[in-house]
């Protein structure tokens, strides 16, 4: 039977790009962790809370649509907590200095973008391996947000710059919003232009991208600059949530937000992926925390459940994938 | 110690590499292995050295028949590999370098410093080298590194040596310097397997000559029995005469697309000057590592070089990447199909497409997806390519099929000077000739193509003229009225 199925399938191709894709993963353990939260919870079942639940991610989120690219197009950016981090801080410094809250959302992303941009040119001039670069890089932008802010938070922000998390349209808190149509404008990018199907070329094979003309350097510079932009934007983002800027903000989360990409299909060594497993995949992270909180399971425990489900998705992403390419 | 071998034969993936090699070697004897690339030199010593297994036949040792199915067992039965370019451990000492694998007592107990420095010391000193055993492996020359390699041999008692290209990378001075090492051993009785593309060396150094051919040993001769010139003829086969010689006819104009003035790049290539015609079909031939392909690179822009003059068109330009070298019309088809060639997991559309983003998407970038399925389309048709559907992974086509699709993603970009880097590499004989067709008609519409390959009869029957290069220079440019086998094989060679 399922022999048969495997060559009805590899007989249309069509077909089979369609159904054998790995974010059917991410969908089915989706389904799976609201159904069991539902069962843990009657409070669960409610679009409200759950929504209220994914403010705090989507700082994470919007990253790890920016990191899906990086990651198709063979690379990792692993400095984007710190990058955070630092933005945070050089915008409280700077709005602290009293130069104005324009000028100083100007200053974080700006600050952000060169990060980013730091990343890129040593990665594509120097040829230095994403993964080694941004681990130096990441304690390098830490450090300097520790030396900038020492031990302070720093506050004193206006009252309409606090609390991002608590407008709504309707029901959706804004940030939601933002993360929603940020998801759907870079996947359109991804799916349906050039130059998105030129990060799955370069991810796929940067030899023959290079060889067919593909300016394989310049894109990648440009995706980690984004990348520090985004981060800047996450920055400001968690600051109005938090009402304060701290140099250990977002410890750790570069691998919370790696295990959104990876949770969506996304496969490590560059090519393959999209933005709609990672969207799907930011919700199985909303819903499973949320979920376990209302089930009043313990934040260690927690950890051991993404865990396994982050073991799981690789495993069915890697089976498919060697399915696939056969 | 003598080494006969009995009816070897060798088997890849069903294709005959090498057939029925009865061979001998006598100690106190330096015997020369020739041949083409690929002519299964190489594969036979690497079936006497125990990289593989011979698929048929026998080796025989003293009369002997022994089976050497590892290379330590080759060396456990006296029989040493020594490598074109030097395979050490660059961050261990000469001493360790020359003992590694066989020093003595079991693996758990100590090392005798003292006892592999002073026997490292005799062995090399019984060869006439003056190094410290204790000093680096990094920082000695190719050389110095290649003797210490023969050393390492000589620590293990081997009889039998086989050196692989040994002086490619060696200066001249090194080269007498490794000669006299050679005869040093010789006359203590060693018997000495040697491979070399450089006849004049072979004739300096060697006692007998074996020469390879598609897989066939040809011939053995004394060296003062065979000249160069039949050694030549011996290693390209005697259907010369049947090989067809392109006519010249349709290329009358003196249109100059390409003029490449005196180009070179340091340790790749030198001086290269050459013209190319509008509807001509240029042949670069060589051996392997000549220097072609770093000249088709350096002129595609994948790769700089330092000096020289690229004038296209009338105008002198440099293509500082692929990317403005497409651009400028240029189109190159790598030679390493898979590496640079193919995007392997990818659709064949989308790889047919690869190289023209603009054709396929509108002024914001977006993908006009009927456009990349009809271009795809046309050529699957005009070029027969057997697939199921543009969307199937090219991972999932035949090489031959994979090559056509390269070609078509190559001809869409509309090229004014194609460059073939081995185009019908691990293509089959059908395939083969539909390629050929395509090449010709892409000349008699007017492209300039440089055709670099290593297949002597395909050089001769699709080139216009033969560029012959050798160790990065060119050596000889042949209008194809004066081009043989023969004479290609002599200026690549000598």
């Amino acid at each position: 039977m399922l022999k048969q199925i495997s060559i009805y399938l590899s007989e249309n191709p069509t077909l089979r790009y369609w159904i054998v894709r790995p974010e059917w993963v991410a969908v089915i353990l989706l389904i799976i962790s609201i159904i069991s939260s539902i069962q843990l919870s009657p409070f669960f079942a409610d679009l409200a809370f759950i929504m209220d639940s994914a403010t705090p991610y989507v700082e994470y989120g919007l990253i790890a649509i920016i990191l899906t690219l990086i990651i198709i197009s063979g690379e990792i950016d692993l400095s984007i907590a710190s990058m955070i981090a630092l933005t945070a801080v050089i915008f409280g410094t700077a709005y602290n200095a009293g130069i104005g809250m324009p000028m100083s959302i100007v200053i974080a992303l700006l600050s952000g973008t060169l990060c980013g941009l730091f990343n890129g040119i040593l990665v594509t001039k120097l040829q230095i391996p994403s993964i080694i670069l941004t681990i130096g890089t990441l304690t390098l932008y830490r450090g300097i947000a520790q030396s900038l802010a020492s031990d302070f938070s720093l506050g004193g922000y206006p009252s309409w710059f606090i609390g991002i998390d608590y407008r709504y349209v309707g029901i959706v808190p804004i940030p939601v919003i933002i993360f929603t149509v940020f998801a759907i404008v870079v996947g359109f990018f991804l799916s349906s232009t050039i130059y998105g199907k030129q990060l799955y070329l370069i991810g796929t094979n940067p030899q023959t991208a290079k060889y067919s003309g593909i300016k394989v350097d310049r894109v990648k510079l440009l995706l980690f600059t984004l990348s520090g932009l985004v981060c800047g934007i996450a920055g400001v983002l968690t600051t109005s949530r938090l009402a304060v800027a701290r140099f250990n903000m977002a410890t750790g989360a570069e691998l919370e937000i790696v295990l959104m990409v990876m949770l969506g299909g996304t496969y490590i060594f560059g090519g393959r992926g999209n933005i709609f497993g990672t969207f799907i995949a930011f919700w199985i992270v909303v819903i499973l925390r949320a979920g376990l909180n209302v089930a009043r399971i313990k934040i260690e425990s927690q950890l051991t459940i993404l865990g396994a489900m982050l073991i799981i998705a690789i495993i069915l992403t890697n089976y498919i994938y060697s399915k696939s390419q056969k | 110690m003598d080494l006969n071998t009995n009816n070897i034969g060798k088997t890849f993936s069903g294709v005959n590499v090498l057939r029925n090699v009865d061979f001998d070697l006598k100690p106190g004897e330096v015997h020369a292995l020739v041949g083409e690339n690929g002519a299964g030199k190489s594969t036979f010593v690497k079936i006497l050295s125990g990289v593989y297994t011979p698929t048929e036949g026998s080796i025989f040792l003293d009369d002997k028949k022994v089976n050497i199915t590892s290379p330590i067992l080759a060396q456990k039965n006296g029989v040493s590999l020594i490598h074109q370019e030097p395979q050490s451990f660059s961050h261990l000492s000469v001493a360790e370098n020359i003992f590694m694998g066989h020093m003595e007592g079991s693996n758990f107990s100590r090392v005798k410093w003292q006892d592999i420095n002073n026997k490292s010391n005799e062995i090399l000193e019984s060869i006439g080298l003056k190094i410290d055993p204790k000093k680096v492996m990094e920082g000695l020359s190719i050389a110095d590194q290649q003797m210490i390699e023969i050393a390492g041999a000589l620590s293990k008692n081997s009889k039998v040596l086989i050196m692989d290209e040994p002086t490619s990378p060696l200066t001249p001075n090194e080269v007498g310097k490794l000669f006299d090492i050679v005869n040093k051993l010789k006359s203590n009785g060693m018997a000495i397997i040697f491979i070399s593309h450089r006849l004049e060396e072979i004739r300096q150094i060697s006692d007998r000559v074996t020469i390879f051919r598609d897989g066939d040993l040809i011939t053995t001769k004394n060296i003062n029995e065979v000249s160069n010139e039949e050694i030549i003829k011996f290693m390209i086969g005697r259907n010369i005469e049947e090989t067809e010689v392109k006519e010249n006819q349709f290329i009358k104009n003196d249109e100059y697309i390409l003029n490449v003035k005196n180009l070179s790049l340091s340790k790749k290539f030198n001086d290269i000057s050459f013209n190319l015609k509008k509807g001509e079909i240029l042949g670069f031939a060589g051996l392997v590592g000549a220097g072609r392909t770093e000249v088709a690179k350096s002129i595609f822009g994948a790769e700089k070089f330092d000096e020289g003059e690229i004038i296209y068109n009338g105008e002198s330009i440099i293509n500082n990447s692929p990317n403005e070298a497409i651009n400028n019309g240029f189109a190159y088809v790598p030679e390493d199909r898979k590496q640079m060639g193919i995007f392997g997991s990818v659709a064949v559309e989308d790889n047919v497409t690869s190289a023209i983003p603009k054709n396929i998407s509108n002024s914001i970038g977006l993908i006009n997806s009927k456009t990349v399925s009809k271009m795809t389309n046309d050529y699957i048709n005009k070029f027969n390519i057997i697939l199921t559907s543009g969307r199937q992974l090219i991972e999932e086509l035949s090489g031959g099929n994979q090559q056509k699709c390269i070609i078509s993603k190559w001809l869409l970009s509309k090229p004014k000077v194609l460059i073939l880097d081995e185009p019908t590499r691990g293509v089959d004989v059908g395939v083969k000739s539909e390629m050929y067709e395509i090449i010709n008609k892409l000349a008699e519409e007017g492209t300039a193509i440089i055709l670099i390959s290593s297949e002597l009869p395909e050089i001769l029957s699709l080139s216009h003229r033969i560029i012959v290069m050798r160790e990065g220079k060119i050596t000889k440019i042949l209008n194809n009225k004066e081009a043989t086998q023969e004479n290609i094989m002599r200026y690549a060679i000598n």
